[in-house]
């Protein structure tokens, strides 16, 4: 086994970009309001290896969803194959649908401008309501096909999965209640995934 | 649980990692350092110390790197050229610089606290002869001057699926 570490800035959202990092792996930017980042980066519509995550500017804005789920925690990632796999278990959904308002705000500004926090990525959501009642038990994180604004696919080109639990419980993501009720507005006020530095092959 | 990531992002790692290195005018650098093997934080902040104080094995710009797959590699060799210390190599940067000629100066060439151009990638990892999986491979790691010009067999990695 192997270590090999890259130099922070290399992983750095940090300044003005006019290459891709890691951070545009997650997040693409292109003059949002408030944003220190901007770049060139453009991922080809049809490569799925080069659409960020959460692409919240241009054509493929509507790509990046967050689901609140309940059910059965996936061991892997073998049966979320599309959008809409395990729709019967999703409590709630926030997006980067094209409506004049996002759902989920993915916030360069947050952090990663000082260098002290580089090569991380906050992401936070407005109120949405629960459509259906349940226990959170996991978040996905899902990157669909898009080839506009408005047009969205079902095809997950990236997944990211983690627990859900209450604080102490050691989960990914904590709330206070994992009892989601439906209607209710829920939000997440502050989430943070940091890219690591330190790889092994 | 650790959070899981789909596949799709180790190939777009590897793509980051190309497009970072191939991405100056003179491609990438690569040195051949002695010791224990730093972080490249380390590297970057006692720059002196590894590229000028002995510590610089061999160093030579020009190299040029693909990708395939979650694989990242080297496919353009700059031409070989002699060691300038004797030692056994056992670590590697490679970098994209403008030039590969100010390894020797005192600080690293390239901004090392924002990212204005494509050339200030760095990485940091293991040299092996090639049994080995270093990210760098020699034929032999014991580096010589007297030995003349050498060049690296390989260099890159492939990121676990």
């Amino acid at each position: 086994m192997a270590t090999i570490t890259f130099s922070t800035p290399f992983l750095s959202s940090t300044g003005t970009q006019t290459s891709p990092d890691a951070f545009d792996m997650l997040h693409r930017v292109y003059g949002l309001p408030n944003a220190n980042v901007t770049t060139t980066f453009a991922p080809p519509s049809t490569n799925s290896v080069f659409r960020p995550f959460f692409d919240t500017w241009g054509t493929n804005r509507a790509a990046g969803a967050i689901h609140l789920m309940k059910g059965t925690v996936p061991s892997n990632l073998a049966t979320l194959t599309t959008f809409s796999s395990r729709a019967s278990d999703v409590l709630a959904t926030w997006n980067t649908a094209a409506t004049s308002t996002l759902d989920l705000i993915v916030d360069p500004s947050a952090v990663g401008v000082a260098y002290t926090t580089p090569r991380q990525l906050s992401i936070s959501t407005s109120y949405n309501a629960a459509t259906t009642a349940g226990v959170a038990t996991w978040i996905w994180l899902v990157c669909r096909n898009t080839t506009s604004t408005s047009v969205v696919g079902d095809t997950v080109y990236h997944s990211i999965v983690g627990t859900v639990g209450v604080p102490g419980s050691g989960a990914d993501l904590i709330i206070p209640n994992t009892s989601i009720a439906s209607g209710k507005l829920y939000r997440i006020g502050g989430m943070v995934l940091t890219v690591p530095q330190t790889f092994t092959y | 649980m650790a959070l899981l990531f789909s596949p799709s992002f180790n190939e777009m790692l590897a793509n980051q990692y190309q497009k970072g290195f191939s991405a100056a005018a003179n491609g990438a650098v690569i040195s051949l350092h002695p010791g224990v093997q730093p972080t490249a934080d380390d590297v970057l902040a006692n720059w002196s110390l590894y590229t000028t104080s002995g510590n610089l094995l061999w160093v030579r710009g020009g190299f040029l790197f693909s990708t395939s797959g979650t694989s990242i590699y080297a496919s353009t060799f700059g031409t070989p050229i002699a060691p300038v210390k004797d030692g056994v190599a056992t670590w590697a940067i490679i970098w994209s610089a403008a030039s590969g000629a100010n390894i020797t100066s005192a600080s690293p060439p390239f901004n090392t606290t924002t990212l204005s151009a494509n050339y200030q990638k760095l990485m940091v990892g293991p040299v092996t002869d090639t049994t080995g999986n270093g990210l760098v491979r020699l034929s032999s790691t014991n580096l010589t001057i007297a030995g003349g010009a050498i060049m690296i067999a390989d260099a890159g990695f492939t990121v676990a699926p």
